[in-house]
């Protein structure tokens, strides 16, 4: 009962705020958003706990039947069923308890916006879609969940459209993470095709009965999966989408291009763990893909000047971390990193927010610095983020992160390259999160307006939360053996190095220690000349502040020859040919209404004319 | 004739009852509230005994008649247009001239014909139905004298009617020459194979163009416009529909016959009866582009349907007869009940100034503004007409396009497809003037509608909604059938 009630307290306050728009207030606009959350929070962890004492841990809830499809012999009914186990129980914490958090800051940051109402309503929106993805019980209520949050996603980007930049964004992202859509719609198709099935139980568990490790037709549909999964977490090849999203408002950025949309393609491959285990190809791909994200991301994050885009590189990369956590079969692992991240880097984001507003919208960290003697609380909380990043020993960063990194030496579909890939990244994390705290919070500060401080109780409420939630988020590890049971069987125990540990716990360190020297320069007291220093980069830096030059790349190979056959058929062939056809109507018009000329000798003659001329032809 | 034979054209006897009856009445009181309730009370008798008789499986009445559910749900179909017709011509009658009992006989009449239309099974039973509908017809068109048109449009309906029928009687006197019979299944062609004689094709052709005049296909289509337009608009509406409606039911029944399904499949045949369905398409519709006299604009478009539906005629093996019959029937009640809203609009309109006025697409401009309930059920209806989805209309549409793809009739359906086209062209126009915002200062709309007028334009819509969104509720009458 509960389960079946939750993502509808936000599609009431949604359909409030939208019906009542112009009758509310700020005031009513914020309880009515913000407390249809709490609800939504409160009810979360009430479901999270009676889940404990379910039998066989799973809480199911049958709405009512959407849709019914038959395929020939087989009929599968898609229903309106939600599906509650320990890994959609995660899910929905994370959702509404950090969306709770964020709804609240939003509603203090938002405040002056003219069209408030319309976030939050965009806002709950997207909690509504976010539920019924996580909690759908079957791939066809899924994709429909997947497809509001990609909606929302559009509608929030570009929550400020009166400024171009904020449009095309959006429509980047919606248009790159509709490539991956389509392809998981496709590997949908073929899955109802082969398997009759669209429930999610089922599937795995039909998956496994009829297919042998290896099978082709589950390689197929994993690749395809994978497709959709890769576009909606920004993971290579369709990552260019998440830096340019960072045209919408702070609150956005954090709620869903760092908590929980962005991780969707990770729950949607833990979720069908059952298919993907029969395909060890496949989940060798994630993890290189999840290892390259990683890597890219790390080093793009190492050169950016703005706030913003250093966190949405960072996300990039800590999901890389989750998809190589679920390549390696380390499936609980990259669900709790899932966690974890949500917290910390919903936490940065808001952090991150505050200080822009009081710097009065300067998202370029060259023109900050000195920001912590300016504003002491934030820089503490930005800190308490970023040593979660970093995974320093203790943080709730550092358990995930250490989780991750112990499966995949041995891990049959990872390996020892890609554990020194994860090291790596986590070196690159360091050293970009010492650089983003060096240039802006160290030094002298370089701007000339006052601080413009945003001093609101429930500001600090949520921020004060996902901070503790951020430093203790560690001792929360959730227990998912039981959604994993069958598919980490698999994990071997080869003999690991005695070392592997001591150098995954020391890497953070060595990167605090290097960059501390290699970033002297910018800590100094005496200010130096950035903006010199911002137009004499050297090629390899430019090379990585465009993110690898993937967009670049994409220009080149899609966008150029489409629009170039666009261009060429600018004048549309088969609209010529059709409106030809319009004239030619026209003028057959234009002729026949000769023949209605009043005259009645003339009406009874075409009569005989008409029927003389038919049995004449038929004579012939 | 034993009684339940008779029990079976019972509605047809209440109907020549209540001729005989209203003929007393009017020589007893002249009153035209008495005589229009009185047909009101007939009509409602009739469609009870309709509706009762539903179920009862097909019975010959004599060599002459022949009643099933077909003819039945085709006969409500008659009696409910009619009712409409006769409250519309109500309203209209209020504005014309003292009294008119005659108008009323002359409805009943009309009735009687098509009553009998759809339940004979012999080409003399054809014929008197036909006869009785033109005739009461012909006084109707030209009932209002003082209209500009009106004896003028009267004249060239009799003349022209009369020329068909003249026709058709000497297509049916070929066929009797090669058969002998006079019944719709004659038994006499089938023994002789494959071969059909000449003059029986001649017959058929000659018959056909008959039936064609009154279903204004192409090339004997000439008069619809005129007469449409020259006519009152209740009696344009009886044409539009009771008329139509009638002829194409008894069309069917003729062609539904074992020997006439063989005739049809003849190449020579097939092609001439093809030739008019495409011809009737693309004529009709391209004809009312541009159009801006409402009525007019019906009537061509009154072609352009009856073209459409013709590709029911053409359907080859006897096993899809009754999802043909479905199909008809289905479009047939789509095609009333838009036709019927749009007359009411008209009518309404008529009553709010003078009468004699054409309406034009101008009259309409910005109604939306003043009068949203009439436009909303124009939109519909207009929409049902186009065959947009979620209309009657396109359910009708798409069962007519199932069965010419399921026949493989490609031209048929090629021609189906661009006539809808070029149909969205003047039926779209139609309703973007009705938001027009130009001329909304005129005060010509501002006349309320009364109670009654808002529930039946109601009704309409939501009829109209009803049948587009769940076709189903009388699909399975239908299917039932």
């Amino acid at each position: 009962m509960l389960l079946s009630l939750l993502p509808f307290y936000p599609l009431i306050s949604f359909l409030l705020i939208v019906l009542l728009k112009k009758q509310l207030s700020w005031w009513q606009t914020s309880v009515l958003s913000v407390g249809a959350m709490l609800i939504c929070a409160i009810t979360s962890l009430v479901l999270l706990n009676t889940l404990n004492q379910a039998p066989d841990g799973v809480i199911t809830s049958h709405l009512w039947r959407w849709f019914s499809l038959s395929d020939g012999d087989s009929f599968a009914s898609v229903n309106f069923s939600f599906y509650l186990d320990a890994l959609s129980a995660v899910m929905i914490c994370v959702v509404s308890c950090v969306g709770f958090l964020i709804h609240l800051f939003a509603a203090v940051y938002m405040k002056e916006d003219e069209n408030f109402s319309r976030f939050m309503a965009y806002m709950n929106l997207f909690i509504v879609a976010m539920l019924i993805l996580v909690l759908a019980d079957n791939l066809v209520l899924l994709y429909l969940g997947w497809e509001g949050v990609g909606l929302c996603s559009f509608l929030l980007i570009g929550f400020w459209y009166q400024e171009k930049a904020n449009v095309l964004a959006a429509r980047k992202a919606f248009i790159v993470t509709r490539i991956g859509d389509t392809s998981m719609a496709i590997g949908l198709f073929m899955l109802f095709n082969s398997l009759g099935s669209v429930n999610i139980v089922e599937v795995n568990e039909l998956a496994t009965a009829q297919w042998q490790v290896g099978n082709n037709d589950a390689y197929w549909i994993c690749l395809l999966l994978l497709g959709g999964a890769v576009g909606k977490s920004a993971q290579l090849p369709l990552q260019t989408w998440l830096p340019d999203a960072m045209a919408g408002p702070t609150p956005v950025s954090a709620l869903i291009h760092a908590a929980t949309m962005v991780t969707a393609g990770v729950y949607l491959i833990a979720r069908m763990n059952g298919l993907f285990i029969l395909s060890p190809q496949v989940m060798n791909y994630v993890a290189w893909i999840g290892a390259s994200t990683l890597l890219l991301a790390g080093f793009a994050a190492l050169v950016q000047s703005d706030i913003k885009r250093v966190l949405a590189y960072s996300t990039m990369s800590q999901i890389g971390y989750m998809m190589l956590a679920l390549g390696a079969g380390a499936w609980s692992a990259g669900i709790f990193h899932l966690m974890t991240h949500a917290f910390f880097k919903a936490l940065l984001f808001l952090t991150a927010g505050a200080i822009i507003y009081a710097l009065h919208h300067q998202q370029n960290i060259f023109k900050m610095g000195g920001v912590l003697k300016r504003l002491p609380f934030e820089s503490g909380l930005f800190i308490i983020g970023l040593i979660c990043l970093m995974a320093l020993p203790g943080t709730s960063g550092f358990f995930s992160k250490e989780a991750i990194i112990a499966h995949l030496w041995s891990s049959p579909t990872a390996g020892q390259a890609l554990w020194w890939c994860a090291i790596l990244g986590a070196l690159l994390t360091s050293i970009y999160s010492c650089r983003l705290f060096f240039i802006a919070f160290l030094s002298k500060e370089r701007f000339s307006h006052q601080v413009e401080n945003l001093s609101s109780v429930g500001l600090k409420i949520s921020l004060i939360t996902l901070a503790v939630l951020s430093l203790v988020g560690g001792f929360l590890a959730p227990d998912l053996s039981t959604v994993f049971a069958k598919a980490s069987q698999e994990v071997s125990h080869m003999v690991e190095p005695q070392w592997l540990h001591a150098v995954a716990i020391a890497t953070p360190i060595i990167g605090i220690v290097f960059s501390w020297f290699y970033f002297s320069k910018y800590r100094s007291v005496e200010p130096m000349n950035y903006q010199k220093a911002e137009q004499n980069q050297n090629p390899i830096v430019r090379f990585c502040f465009s993110g690898l030059g993937f967009d670049r790349l994409y220009e080149i190979l899609l966008i150029k020859p489409f629009v170039a056959i666009a261009r060429l058929n600018k004048r549309d062939v088969v609209d010529q040919l059709v409106m030809s056809l319009t004239w030619y109507i026209g003028l057959w018009r234009d002729v026949l209404v000769y023949s209605q000329n009043g005259l009645m000798r003339w009406y009874a003659a075409a009569f005989a004319i008409g029927l003389v001329c038919f049995i004449g032809g038929w004579l012939l | 004739m034993d009684l339940l034979a008779l029990s079976m054209i019972i509605p047809q006897l209440i109907i020549a009852a209540g001729i005989v009856l209203a003929m007393l009445l009017v020589a007893w009181r002249r009153s035209q509230q008495l005589i229009a309730n009185f047909t009101l009370f007939i009509l409602i008798l009739s469609l009870v005994a309709t509706i009762n008789g539903f179920g009862v499986d097909k019975l010959s009445v004599t060599q002459l008649l022949a009643v099933d559910d077909y003819s039945r749900f085709a006969f409500i179909l008659v009696l409910s247009a009619t009712m409409i017709c006769l409250y519309l011509s109500k309203i209209m009658l209020k504005q014309v001239e003292d009294v008119h009992d005659e108008y009323y006989l002359l409805l009943l009449l009309v009735v009687l014909g098509a009553g009998i239309l759809v339940v004979s099974d012999h080409f003399a039973s054809l014929f008197l139905g036909f006869e009785l509908l033109s005739i009461a017809l012909v006084g109707l068109v030209g009932y209002c004298r003082k209209a500009p048109n009106a004896v003028e449009t009267g004249f060239k309906y009799l003349i022209l009617s009369a020329s068909a029928s003249s026709f058709m009687l000497l297509g049916i006197a070929f066929i009797y020459a090669q058969t002998g019979d006079l019944s719709f299944t004659q038994s006499s062609i089938e023994n002789t194979g494959l071969t059909i004689p000449l003059l029986y094709q001649i017959g058929f052709m000659l018959f056909f163009s008959g039936v064609a005049f009154k279903l204004s296909l192409v090339p004997f289509h000439f008069w619809t416009p005129d007469v449409y337009q020259g006519a009152s608009s209740p009696v344009a509406m009886l044409l539009a529909t009771v008329s139509k409606c009638a002829m194409f039911i008894v069309l069917l029944k003729c062609c539904y016959t074992a020997t006439n399904l063989a005739v049809l499949q003849h190449e020579k045949l097939f092609e001439f009866i093809s030739w008019i369905a495409i011809l009737s398409m693309i004529v009709g519709n391209s004809l009312a582009l541009k159009q801006q006299s409402i009525k007019r604009l019906l009537a061509y478009s009154s072609i352009a349907h009856m073209g459409y539906l013709l590709i029911v005629v053409l359907i080859s093996n006897s096993s899809g007869l009754n999802m043909a019959w479905q199909s008809v029937l289905f479009y047939l009640t789509a095609y009333l009940l838009a036709n019927a809203s749009i007359f009411t609009v008209i009518t309404l309109m008529d009553r709010d100034r003078d009468v004699y006025l054409d309406v034009t697409i101008n009259d309409w401009c910005g109604l939306f503004w003043q009068q949203p309930l009439k436009a909303c059920l124009l939109i519909f209806s207009l929409l049902s007409f186009a065959g947009i989805p979620l209309t009657a209309g396109f359910i009708g549409k798409f069962y007519l396009v199932s069965l010419a793809a399921n026949q493989s009739l490609w031209a048929l359906l090629a021609a189906l497809i661009i006539g809808s086209g070029i149909a969205l062209a003047y039926y779209l126009p139609v309703i973007f003037s009705l938001f027009s915002q130009d001329q909304v200062s005129d005060d010509k709309h501002t006349v309320s509608m009364s109670l009654l007028e808002k529930f039946v334009v109601t009704l309409f819509i939501f009829t109209g909604l009803a049948i587009g969104i769940f076709p189903d509720a009388i699909g399975s009458v239908l299917q039932a059938i």
